[in-house]
């Protein structure tokens, strides 16, 4: 991850540590990457897909996106892991959160994937497109 | 009475002035449909073409798209990173569809139901609860995203 990157999920990380209603259903649990092994369920694994430097009418920006995965065993179900999912998304869609070094930036949500059964867990997917402007632009 | 000439330069049938306007509001449309199905189905060769190694998204980021440095072999791909060539499947089964979906074109790039690279590609692409995503698709598709919107401007531009 490059700085700017690290700075973004920090800034994210942040946001989501908040008290809501999505951190309370995922147990805090919301980890970089991969989760790991045998860790309580349900929890989050947050990827970010890309980063590319935009150019959207006169601003010079920067956006990327992330990928939310909401798992849980069969005895938490699937209409939970979608409950969960649906948290994310009212605690993230359009929401602004602060960057260090950088302009604040905004979540968008962008699709989702799931629910659907994988390895005997339960597993909802979203994306959401991070948003923000540089300094100055 | 005059006949209106459709966007693809043919004559509308004559009829009255309302069957008119109807008729060359459903050409327009149907121009519209046409030329973003062609857009849509350019812009997923791209992207595959992309992705195949010719220019297109390397020219977009060439950092972020390929790794530098050794792309085949059989060691692991990196977590984050695009998946390393190691049969070449993965690239030679990636395929486009194009349809409308009522007034819409729908473009998709993937993998054939079936075909022996749809079996591990979601796996690489979205990750697993045991392993982290090696996505490919989504970074190519979000690196044409501005392209895209040109060309659909471009048409609106011809046609306005």
């Amino acid at each position: 991850m490059g700085v700017l990157q690290v700075n973004v999920w920090n800034g994210l990380a942040a946001h989501l540590d908040a008290v809501s209603s999505f951190k309370t259903a995922i147990g805090g649990r919301i980890y970089y990457g991969i989760a790991p092994e045998a860790v309580q369920r349900p929890y989050a694994v947050v990827t970010f897909i890309d980063d590319v430097p935009f150019n959207a009418f006169t601003h010079d920006g920067y956006e990327t996106r992330v990928q939310f995965s909401i798992y849980g065993d069969e005895a938490i179900g699937h209409r939970s892991v979608i409950d969960i999912a649906d948290k994310l998304r009212a605690r993230l869609h359009r929401v602004r959160f602060t960057v260090v070094d950088h302009e604040p930036m905004q979540a968008v949500f962008a699709n989702s994937r799931g629910a659907l059964l994988e390895d005997q867990l339960w597993r909802m997917d979203m994306d959401f497109i991070l948003r923000g402007f540089e300094s100055g632009s | 009475m005059a006949a209106v000439r459709g966007p693809d330069g043919r004559f509308i049938k004559a009829g009255t002035v309302s069957d008119q306007t109807a008729a060359f509001s459903a050409a327009l449309v149907k121009a519209v449909m046409e030329a973003t199905e062609r857009q849509t189905r350019e812009i997923a060769t791209a992207i595959l073409r992309g992705y195949q190694g010719t220019p297109g998204i390397l020219r977009v980021n060439p950092t972020r798209r390929l790794p530098s440095g050794n792309r085949v072999g059989t060691d692991p791909s990196a977590p984050g990173e695009p998946p390393k060539q190691v049969t070449g499947t993965l690239q030679r089964e990636l395929d486009t569809d194009t349809e409308r979906q009522g007034d819409r074109a729908v473009g998709r790039i993937g993998y054939r139901s079936g075909s022996p690279a749809s079996q591990y590609a979601p796996a690489l692409e979205y990750g697993t609860s045991r392993m982290a995503a090696r996505p490919f698709l989504r970074p190519a598709l979000d690196a044409h995203k501005q392209d895209f919107i040109r060309r659909l401007q471009r048409i609106g531009e011809k046609l306005g």
